[in-house]
């Protein structure tokens, strides 16, 4: 096991590497200089190349490629920003809490709510509460989160000033719109998944064997229905923090959340490359770190999966000692 | 001349019908039969007749929706199962009647330890702590032969030929008085057929159990089976005692069951299949079902659905062609 | 025809039975004679219907022109006039979310075309030739797909200009991994089905094999994934814009209707209410459209 996650985080080090030219490329394709946007339109051309020398932008793109790589991994350094001139790495690791915060709170909730959702709305199937369960979800999944963070806000700050309808550091409350808001849609994506999950397991043969077994209905739908459906419902979470990754930027855009997102939409209308380069390659990093857990959780649940990493895995003493009984060597 | 118990489980009259995408399908058709405590019943007949309809029946599993009794009954120990509460039939199942599945492959919870599907349903029919319930299911499997170090093991660990071992250790975990086999052999390897079979056989023996066994296989039939009903589009066309079925066949269909396995007595040119398709269970006539397959269906065939007619003691056939056997 | 029905299963057997039999039809065929018989898949389609039918007919379904300003009846709330209101330029707002519907959708449908294009081929060549091809392209796709989908359109979008090209392109990419995941993993499921091997052996040519054999086989999936993916492709083209980057201003997108919008959404909240509905719809019509599409190509359901 510990191998097996050794070297998943090896794997973060290409997929850094890859990022960074990802972003160089696209920086590289694009007309312009971000010099010129950063200085008066009269400005001379020393003017200019003064700036590009500072910026390090006068040196071929692979060696600027090469010495930012290099920088990321012996010095942790992700450059400096063209607009505040601080660097990069300091102002996101600034930037990541809100962002995580958003994400891994309204995902939790989103998983606390909509799991349990999700369930019962596939024992009830054919029925009358499943059909507007399914049909409010789908129509989450549909909704734009920015949409729906703007609806929110013109009900509840403007028209009964009951929130901030927009963040302030040290208010908490200013919390409450975007993580119901990112909670909103992704919980509408845990409920779809986790029905049609259920649904499928609860067609299963062994399920009927379970009910043949003359074992309750309860005990069948937590122990045989659900520790099966859970599978598929493990990656989505994965995937629903991913997504929340990249999707919450709107969410911060709108309540002016100072996180990742709007780091980069900011970095980007500013053409602060380095920012917006730094900005992505922590969404990457964090993006990969979370489908690494997932994977682990996902080994956890499923035991063809963890017989394929990691062999057998040690159990309970008390079936051992049995075991030894039996003369069986454990 | 048998000795009369009471039958174990009895069928009466049962029809049975679900709704699919395409219409209503009549899978069980005004089904009898009885089941006496020493029997082993062979159920026979194509893939889609219904015999496993009639199985989940009998152990109160038919899915509702989409699945509707239209009528008749089946009775466990003479109590009416359709009467009984839900926990009521929870204490039958696994205990009184037990089922093993067509399909091992998919019969066992792929996340759950083998070792603990087995204790699962010793754990819950008999009075027992945790660890008891874990050495009686050490004790099954190697009963079915399974090493017991493949405790716990999970199913994907094991071959198609162990998992069918396994789902019969959890049949048999509680003593059942009747114990079902859905086709146990026919999703397995030729090889292995045989042993799960004589393993079977060999329990059925060792544990006094009534045996219902659904199968298409009439070979298998005559190997154990002292009773047997061949079923056509969820109806019983004859039913008998081996003897009677196998040497004294009189329905059709029976007979072109028969002309259609090999046979080292006999010298045959070709295999006669019996021809035709199975009827499309949607769509059943009002009269003999078996008409558009039959070589000797006339008119009168046409008119109306023959009754079952006994031709001798207990030998049943349901074809107006039907005569009574001369002694 | 019937043995036993009762009055109550005539009944059901009629509501079954009513389009006919789909049993017997090829596979294709039976799936869109379920499609059409599935409630939820017809009112998506409905939906879809309606949206291409109101951007065909844009100009003659309102009076105004989605620009022309009227700065006498900036800012009005909906009448009969103007029922979806004006904007501070007096411009009708009912006639700019119709003409949104000329721009979102194209753009997101071409981007989508794109990431098949893309996508598809990287994930069928993948998957056909397994191995280190395999290896290499899969590996590549998840670096490419560590990004998530979104900021990288955005990122796209912003350095390489701001038209209806680079937004379909930019949307693309952020959609490819998505894409050749699919396609490779349908490709998968039917690679080592017996008719691949025969027509091998008969000694058809690796492309013949991949396009006459495996594409159609493989075709369930990939059709719920790119249902899916136009629905999602909606949302980011708007969200593109609500941002600023992409569509810009007099241009009627949804996303910038909505980001204008935001200005006045403590005095003029109709302003946001009916660009956001556009934009639900037709996510919406595709959601409908996907769920009753993966109940008619599943063949367990009965």
């Amino acid at each position: 096991m510990l191998r097996y996650i050794l070297k998943r985080l090896l794997w973060l080090i290409p997929v850094m590497v890859g990022v960074i030219t990802i972003v160089f490329a696209i920086t590289v394709l694009t007309p312009g200089d971000p010099a010129a946007s950063l200085l008066d339109r009269n400005a001379t051309q020393e003017q200019i190349d003064e700036v590009h020398h500072r910026l390090g932008l006068d040196k071929p793109v692979l060696e600027r490629w090469f010495n930012y790589v290099v920088g990321v991994f012996t010095r942790f350094d992700f450059g400096t920003s063209y607009t505040t001139m601080q660097p990069v790495r300091d102002e996101v690791l600034a930037k990541l809490p809100y962002t995580l915060i958003l994400a891994v709170v309204s995902v939790s909730l989103a998983v606390l709510i909509g799991i349990p959702l999700g369930v019962w709305s596939a024992l009830k199937q054919y029925t009358i509460t499943d059909g507007s369960v399914l049909f409010l979800s789908v129509l989450f999944v549909s909704m734009p989160n920015f949409w729906l963070s703007m609806l929110l806000i013109s009900l509840l700050s403007v028209s009964l000033g009951l929130l901030p309808s927009f963040f302030v550091n040290g208010d908490w409350t200013g919390w409450i719109m975007p993580i119901v808001v990112a909670t909103i849609g992704s919980m509408a994506q845990f409920i779809r998944i986790t029905r049609s999950s259920m649904l499928e397991v609860m067609r299963q043969d062994y399920i009927r064997t379970a009910r043949a077994k003359g074992q309750k209905e309860d005990v069948i739908v937590m122990h045989h229905m659900m520790r099966n459906a859970m599978i598929p419902v493990a990656t989505s979470i994965g995937s629903g923090l991913g997504n929340a990754l990249g999707g919450n930027m709107t969410v911060e855009i709108v309540f002016s959340l100072p996180g990742i997102g709007s780091y980069i939409v900011n970095a980007i209308s500013t053409r602060n490359y380095p920012g917006m380069l730094g900005g992505i390659l922590v969404t990457a990093i964090m993006f990969t770190v979370v489908n690494l857990l997932v994977d682990i959780a996902y080994v956890i649940i499923d035991p063809r999966l963890k017989s394929q990493i990691t062999g057998k895995k040690a159990s309970k003493r008390k079936l051992n000692q049995m075991l030894r009984e039996q003369g069986v060597t454990v | 001349m048998e000795k009369k118990t009471t039958p174990i489980a009895k069928v009466d009259d049962l029809v049975i019908h679900y709704e699919t995408r395409d219409g209503v399908v009549e899978a069980v058709n005004g089904v009898s039969f009885e089941i006496l405590p020493a029997d082993t019943f062979g159920l026979v007949g194509e893939t889609g007749a219904g015999k496993t309809t009639i199985a989940l029946a009998m152990m109160g599993l038919l899915p509702y929706p989409p699945t509707h009794i239209i009528r008749g009954k089946v009775e466990i120990d003479g109590e009416d199962i359709a009467k009984k509460s839900k926990n009521d039939m929870r204490a039958i199942r696994g205990k009184k009647v037990s089922m093993i599945f067509q399909d091992p492959m998919t019969a066992l919870n792929p996340v759950v330890g083998i070792g603990d599907q087995i204790a699962e349903v010793i754990l819950l029919h008999e009075r027992c702590t945790k660890e008891e319930a874990q050495k009686k299911a050490l004790d099954m499997l190697q009963m079915v032969g399974i090493r017991p170090e493949r405790y716990k093991d999970y199913p994907h660990q094991l071959s198609g030929g162990m998992k069918q071992r396994v789902v019969i250790a959890i049949a048999l975990a509680c003593n059942p008085e009747l114990l079902i086999a859905d086709e146990p052999t026919t999703a397995l390897d030729v090889t292995i057929q045989a042993q799960v079979l004589d393993m079977i056989k060999d329990l059925r023996d060792r544990f006094g159990t009534a045996l219902m066994l659904i199968t298409h296989d009439l070979g298998i039939v005559a190997d154990i089976c002292n009773k047997c009903a061949v079923v056509y589009a969820g109806e019983i066309v004859e039913i008998g005692t081996v003897e009677d079925i196998f040497d004294r066949p009189q329905h059709p269909y029976t007979l072109g069951l028969f002309a259609s396995i090999p046979s080292l007595d006999k010298d045959v040119e070709r295999l006669q299949p019996v021809k035709g398709q199975i009827i499309d269970p949607t769509d059943l006539p009002p009269y003999c079902s078996f008409c558009d397959r039959c070589d000797r269906c006339t008119e009168q065939c046409r008119a109306a659905d023959p009754k079952l007619v006994e031709v001798s003691p207990g030998h049943f056939v349901k074809c107006i062609f039907a005569r009574k056997e001369a002694d | 025809m019937a043995k036993n029905l009762t009055p109550e299963m005539q009944k059901i057997n009629a509501r079954r039975t009513k389009h006919g039999k789909v049993r017997q039809s090829t596979p294709g065929k039976e799936a869109w004679l379920r499609l059409i018989r599935n409630k939820v898949a017809i009112l998506g389609m409905i939906i879809l219907i309606l949206l291409a039918l109101v951007a065909i007919l844009a100009p003659v379904l309102t009076p105004y022109g989605f620009d022309e300003v009227n700065m006498k009846d900036k800012l009005q709330f909906p009448s009969a006039k103007h029922p979806f209101g004006t904007d501070q330029l007096g411009r009708d707002m009912l006639t700019r979310c119709i003409y949104g519907t000329r721009i979102t959708m194209p753009i997101a449908i071409f981007a989508v075309l794109f990431a098949i294009l893309v996508g598809g081929v990287l994930g069928i060549i993948a998957a056909y030739f397994g191995g280190t091809v395999d290896n290499t392209i899969m590996r590549i796709i998840d670096i490419w797909g560590s990004i998530p989908g979104i900021m990288l359109a955005i990122a796209i979008v912003a350095c390489l200009g701001n038209n209806e090209t680079v937004l379909v392109i930019g949307l693309s990419m952020g959609a490819v991994p998505n894409m050749a995941r699919t396609f490779r993993g349908a490709i998968f499921t039917v690679i080592d089905s017996d008719y691949v091997e025969s027509s091998k052996a008969m000694g058809a040519s690796n492309f013949r094999i991949m396009f006459r054999h495996l594409v159609p086989n493989a075709v369930g999936p990939v059709i719920l994934a790119i249902v899916g993916l136009l629905g999602v492709e909606v949302l980011c083209v708007s969200a593109l814009s609500f941002v600023g980057v992409g569509i810009s201003p007099p241009t009627p997108e949804w996303g910038s209707l909505l980001s204008t919008g935001r200005q006045y959404l403590s005095s003029h909240a109709y302003l946001c209410l009916f660009p956001g509905i556009m934009i639900m719809l037709a996510v919406l019509g595709f959601n409908l459209l996907g769920d009753g599409l993966r109940d008619a190509l599943d063949p367990r359901l009965k």
